[in-house]
């Protein structure tokens, strides 16, 4: 294919001109439709990795406020004599006011509210405790402590995450459908532009595997073109999205990021653009070319 | 080499163009095809380069009946076979060398080969100063001596012109003949079409002519041109 002459002028003719431009928009897509989802999945799994092995104990406010009760400390030595406990530290006042002030806003937080106190409990390495046994040590030491080892919200994320690759992995598969579409009737559309040079071709002796291989030709380089552009405006988009904040580190969030893996997926878009174009055109012609009589 | 019998052949629901054909080109042969306008001249060669199939009748070429022949075996029977089309019909983004180098190419040639061939024989045709040329660029004349060597490049073993000589003058046209003739030596069978009589009359060799779509050979009468080798060519037809 290296040294085939190009005998049509399939980059000349309108019908092929625009192919690489809805290549673009289609890889565009499918580029932003990835990013998306694997930004998703590694979040999912960082949020995993930084919740397993981990515990909350919430104490909840006693009904006569008052500062210090005490139940703190019973809770804080009951968690440090456990075993399986590598750290236990109350969380930061300051900090807790600072997670709640963006739904209550400042002047809901007067000192006066009551909030739950919260324990953050780190676990050793594939240690495991007894929830319920460790509730109930805890309840019979304070009254009005809950365990909290995330685990539903947790498989809630997980869930979540698994639900956004199905749709993304099923939105890139129509845009790969959509895409083999187009360039299923453009290619027709350029077999009947050049009917009379393939016609020739064939009176001449011409294989309609020699025919195919024009288009194929023409249709890698669309395609592989087409797909270039629509990755490095993907990745411009993504990088004006990252420089517009929404990567940085808001509270809660993880930041979103990709995987070298994960970027090396992006890369071979435009290749893979080529490669679907090449067979495309290839199948395509070598159909039509059967059924000429 | 070429045998006709019964074949008909017509466009669509319309009358038949050529009715009844039968008769029989030797191999090494070489014959004029000759008849008005509209007779069927171009439409005969078509049938000969398996660009139409008969609409009756049973047409045998190379020793095999064309319409049996398996569609993948088509190219390799193709390619045996040389045309020059009355409107050249070259690639007009290809340069002359291009154009000429493609029968060898399809038949997967060597590019040393080609390049070697093809050159050569532009030389000889007296294009050696337009290897690279794209045909647009070209004269009248010019083209038409692209299209022809683009037809004997590969040494076919039939080859059949559609009014080859017909936009060149008298002296042009004589040259162009005798490249035929030299191909014909060489053993190709040769067929080609003409309205120009009197240059037909100039060769020794004999006419088919077609009318009213049935053909009848005719020998040529005329010797006007005596020289030896064209006697010698004309005696094998
Ligand atoms: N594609 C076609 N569709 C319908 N009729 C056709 C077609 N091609 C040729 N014909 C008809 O077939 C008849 C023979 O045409 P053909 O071109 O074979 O004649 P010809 O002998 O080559 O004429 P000329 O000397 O003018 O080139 C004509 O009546 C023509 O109108
Ligand atoms: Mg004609």
């Amino acid at each position: 294919m290296a040294g085939h002459i190009r005998v049509l002028p399939l980059d000349r003719d309108d019908s092929r001109r625009y192919l690489p431009w809805i290549v673009a928009v289609m890889v565009y897509l499918a580029a932003m439709t990835l990013a998306g989802a694997m930004a998703t999945a590694s979040m999912a799994s960082r949020w995993q990795t930084g919740l397993t092995g981990a515990l909350t104990v919430q104490l909840q406010p006693a009904a006569e406020t008052q500062a210090n009760d005490g139940r703190m400390e019973a809770v804080l030595s009951i968690l440090r004599a456990d075993a399986a406990v590598a750290s236990a530290e109350p969380v930061d006042e300051e900090k807790m006011l600072g997670f709640i002030q963006p739904w209550l806003g400042r002047d809901g937080l007067t000192l006066d509210l009551p909030l739950p106190r919260l324990v953050d409990v780190r676990l050793h390495d594939r240690a495991s405790v007894d929830l319920v046994d460790l509730a109930a040590r805890l309840e019979a030491a304070a009254p009005g402590t809950s365990v909290d080892d995330h685990a539903r919200w947790l498989t809630g994320i997980l869930k979540l995450a698994r639900v956004i690759r199905f749709i993304a992995f099923g939105t890139v598969a129509l845009i790969a459908a959509a895409a083999i579409t187009v360039l299923v009737f453009a290619t027709r559309a350029a077999l009947a532009v050049h009917k009379d040079g393939i016609a020739l071709l064939h009176i001449m002796g011409a294989r309609n595997r020699f025919i195919a291989r024009e288009f194929q030709v023409a249709a890698l380089a669309q395609g592989f073109r087409g797909g270039l552009i629509g990755l490095l405006t993907a990745l411009a988009t993504l990088v004006a999205l990252g420089g517009a904040g929404l990567n940085t580190d808001i509270g809660i969030l993880p930041q979103v990021t990709l995987t070298t893996l994960q970027w090396l997926v992006l890369a071979a878009l435009p290749p893979a653009a080529g490669a679907v174009a090449l067979i495309t055109a290839r199948l395509t012609v070598l159909s039509v070319l059967a059924r000429l009589a | 080499m070429v045998r006709f019998e019964n074949v008909g052949l017509r466009y669509g629901l319309g009358p038949e163009v050529l009715r009844d054909l039968t008769f029989e080109l030797e191999s090494g042969a070489f014959h004029f095809l000759v008849g008005p306008s509209g007779a069927g001249k171009s439409s005969l060669l078509q049938l000969l380069y398996l660009a139409r199939r008969p609409t009756r009748g049973l047409i045998t070429l190379f020793d095999r009946a064309v319409l049996k022949v398996p569609r993948r075996e088509l190219p390799a029977l193709r390619q045996r076979i040389g045309v020059v089309f009355q409107d050249f019909r070259l690639f007009d983004h290809l340069s002359a060398f291009d154009n000429v180098a493609l029968p060898l190419r399809l038949k997967g040639a060597k590019e040393t080969e080609i390049r070697k061939h093809v050159s050569e024989l532009l030389t000889w045709v007296e294009l050696g100063d337009h290897l690279d040329a794209l045909p647009p660029t070209l004269s009248g004349g010019q083209k038409q001596r692209v299209a022809i060597a683009r037809a004997v490049i590969a040494r076919p073993r039939l080859l059949l012109a559609d009014e080859p000589t017909g936009n060149v003058d008298d002296r042009i046209a004589m040259r162009l003949l005798h490249l035929f003739v030299e191909l014909h030596k060489m053993g190709t069978t040769v067929v080609i079409a003409t309205h120009n009589l009197e240059l037909v009359s100039r060769f020794r060799y004999p006419e088919l002519r077609l009318e009213n779509g049935e053909i009848k050979q005719v020998r040529a009468s005329a010797q006007r041109d005596a020289r030896p080798g064209i006697e010698a060519a004309a005696g094998r037809g």
